[in-house]
């Protein structure tokens, strides 16, 4: 099963994906393409320590790549795999620069192909200008993601003061679904969303 | 581990190609996912555009997907919802007052109607034939697609798309092709709407004309296919009048009668700024100032044309085309702004 994490530049979509895997059980983490070495491209193997420094970051845009991280559930018989993909953040309007529109269209490109919608807002951003605000890219991967399959909308970064207070609009505004307030850096909401996604696997 | 992924083959098209899709799309026929991402990535739709796009694809019954049948037909919260968003970007439009208020109304009579059936009421039928008078570029068309949008979310229509044909494409040239030729049109527009542009025209030649064989053929497939399409008749108010109380029977077959006003200057205004935002232009204050000062001073001035959006449409065409001759000999040094920015003297000239 593929479940694809998705969201606005820097709402912590690698953080949640590294540290989710983690917990689920990850050892290691596909890092960044290394250069082509003739026609042979050959990924970097990161350690979760390694890959939340290399793979996180306070800028916006710092994962161009998806990056598709393999995780084994279950045992024996039971054994089944998930495949947590890191996504290029959607930012509302027309990117100037052709490289990251490209890298958005791949994640645009994957919406319609994995089995679980992962969709991670800023709950500390609401009516910010920042990047990672809330808006309508939100709103039109909700509307998107709610008649297509299974779906789960987190409301990352709760650790952070004020964020719960948001909670309450937040739930108003995606009505119809639950909104998981989750932290990314402590592992909120981790143990709620493992259940999910183990109900969506053995569906 | 896995392998990098790769996006889906975009076969990205021509920049030409691309800005002609764009202005012409919404005229011809909704888009492939291959151009929403081809023109997503040249940059010629927002990410919010793009996702809109794809969830209008997805959502499509036809294409099979068990997920989206289910969500058309078997949940109430999601159907909600869509007819919701067909209604937002109707009340988005610039004006139309009245035309907005009785397509809500439309709406409701149609929930009300199938709420009724359900209940083993007596229910009117809901595949709503409709008149459609206003002077070119007030919307008709626009609005016609909407409508069958409106009506394929609330299940009336299966697929809700819209053909616009206009005489030509209904009359052949020998006895018995104008049938042939309707039918074909028909059929292809089943499951959504069928606008007959200019409608009186069809009955403009007199009875030896072929164009009452097309009448003919359009009044009994609306017997025969009876909820399987929906038919607009557009046209001139005037002619619109006059062509129905020369074709009584028909009045009966249409029960809802919409008036597209023509706009104010104002309004052709907040059109133009709609029409540039969307495209990333901008005017500059002086540019902004002009042209509404133009369509004031011509308002009423252009017998047919006045209140027209796809007059304004056309200006606003020419004036990006010289906007572009202005800077592509400097382009090196041209910034974003510029790129982005008409001044008034694009839009100077004859109309
Ligand atoms: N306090 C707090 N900070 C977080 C949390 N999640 C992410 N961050 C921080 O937010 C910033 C962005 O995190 P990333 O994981 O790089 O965000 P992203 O969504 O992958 O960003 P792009 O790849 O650039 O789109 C980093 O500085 C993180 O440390 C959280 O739950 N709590
Ligand atoms: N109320 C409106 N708000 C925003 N844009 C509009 C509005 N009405 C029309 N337009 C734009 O103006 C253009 C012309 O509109 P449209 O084709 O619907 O007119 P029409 O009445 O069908 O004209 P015609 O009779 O010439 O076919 C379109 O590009 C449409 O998007
Ligand atoms: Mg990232
Ligand atoms: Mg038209």
């Amino acid at each position: 099963m593929e479940a694809l994490v998705i969201g606005k530049p820097n709402v912590g979509k690698s953080l949640f994906t590294i540290n989710f895997a983690a917990y689920l059980g990850a050892k290691q983490i596909p890092g960044p393409l290394s250069q082509s070495q003739g026609s042979l491209r050959k990924r970097s193997i990161l350690s979760i320590d390694e890959a939340r420094r290399r793979l996180v970051s306070p800028k916006s845009y710092r994962t161009l790549v998806p990056c598709r991280m393999e995780i084994n559930l279950g045992q024996g018989r039971e054994k089944k795999t998930l495949w947590l993909i890191d996504t290029t953040g959607i930012q509302e309007g027309v990117h100037h620069q052709a490289e990251i529109r490209a890298a958005m269209a791949t994640t645009l490109a994957w919406l319609s192909k994995v089995d679980l919608v992962i969709h991670l807002v800023d709950a500390t951003t609401l009516g910010s200008k920042r990047p990672a605000a809330i808006g309508a890219v939100d709103d039109e991967i909700y509307h998107y993601a709610r008649g297509h399959g299974p779906y789960l909308l987190l409301a990352n970064k709760t650790d952070k003061p004020g964020a719960q207070d948001n909670l309450p609009y937040l739930r108003e505004h995606f009505a119809g679904i639950s909104v998981i307030a989750v932290s990314a850096l402590t592992g909120r909401g981790f143990r709620e969303i493992k259940t999910l996604t183990l109900q969506y696997l053995n569906a | 581990m896995s392998e990098r992924m790769r996006i889906d083959k975009v076969s990205v098209a021509g920049r030409e190609e691309m800005i002609e899709l764009l202005n012409n799309h919404e005229s011809e026929r909704p888009l492939t996912r291959q151009e929403v991402m081809a023109l997503f990535q040249s940059g010629n739709l927002s990410a919010e555009q793009a996702l809109r796009h794809l969830r209008q694809l997805e959502n499509r019954p036809e294409n099979g997907d068990p997920h989206c049948l289910r969500a058309t037909f078997h949940n109430p919260e999601s159907r909600r919802n869509r007819v919701d968003a067909v209604l937002h970007e109707l009340d988005n439009l610039v004006g139309l007052k009245d035309v907005k208020h009785m397509i809500h109304e439309i709406r409701a009579y149609i929930e009300v109607q199938q709420k009724r059936q359900q209940l083993g009421l007596a229910s009117s039928p809901t595949t709503l034939h409709m008149i459609f008078a206003g002077a070119p570029g007030t919307g008709k068309t626009t609005v016609a697609r909407i409508i069958g949008r409106l009506f394929q979310t609330l299940d009336v229509l299966p697929k809700g798309q819209m053909l616009e044909v206009e005489r030509a494409d209904l009359v052949g040239e020998y006895i018995g092709h104008t049938a042939q030729k309707t039918r074909d049109v028909v059929r292809r527009a089943l499951g959504g709407v069928l606008f007959v542009d200019e409608a009186y025209s069809l009955a403009r030649g007199g009875d030896k004309d072929f164009g009452k064989e097309a009448i003919d053929t359009l009044v009994k497939a609306m017997e025969d296919q009876r909820d399987q399409f929906l038919l607009i008749l557009a046209g001139y108010p005037n002619e619109m009048a006059d062509f129905l109380s020369a074709n009584p029977g028909l009045r009966s077959r249409f029960p809802i009668h919409m008036h597209f006003p023509d706009y104010a200057p104002s309004e052709l205004m907040a059109i133009v700024r709609t029409m540039l935002a969307e495209r990333q232009y901008q005017l500059t204050l002086e540019a902004d100032r002009q042209l509404l000062d133009f369509l004031l001073r011509h308002h009423g001035q252009w017998h047919v044309n006045a209140g027209n959006a796809r007059l304004v449409r056309n200006m606003m065409e020419r004036a990006i085309r010289k906007q572009a001759g202005r800077l592509v000999t400097r382009l090196d040094s041209a910034t974003r702004d510029e790129l982005m920015t008409l001044i008034w003297a694009d839009w100077e000239g004859e109309w």
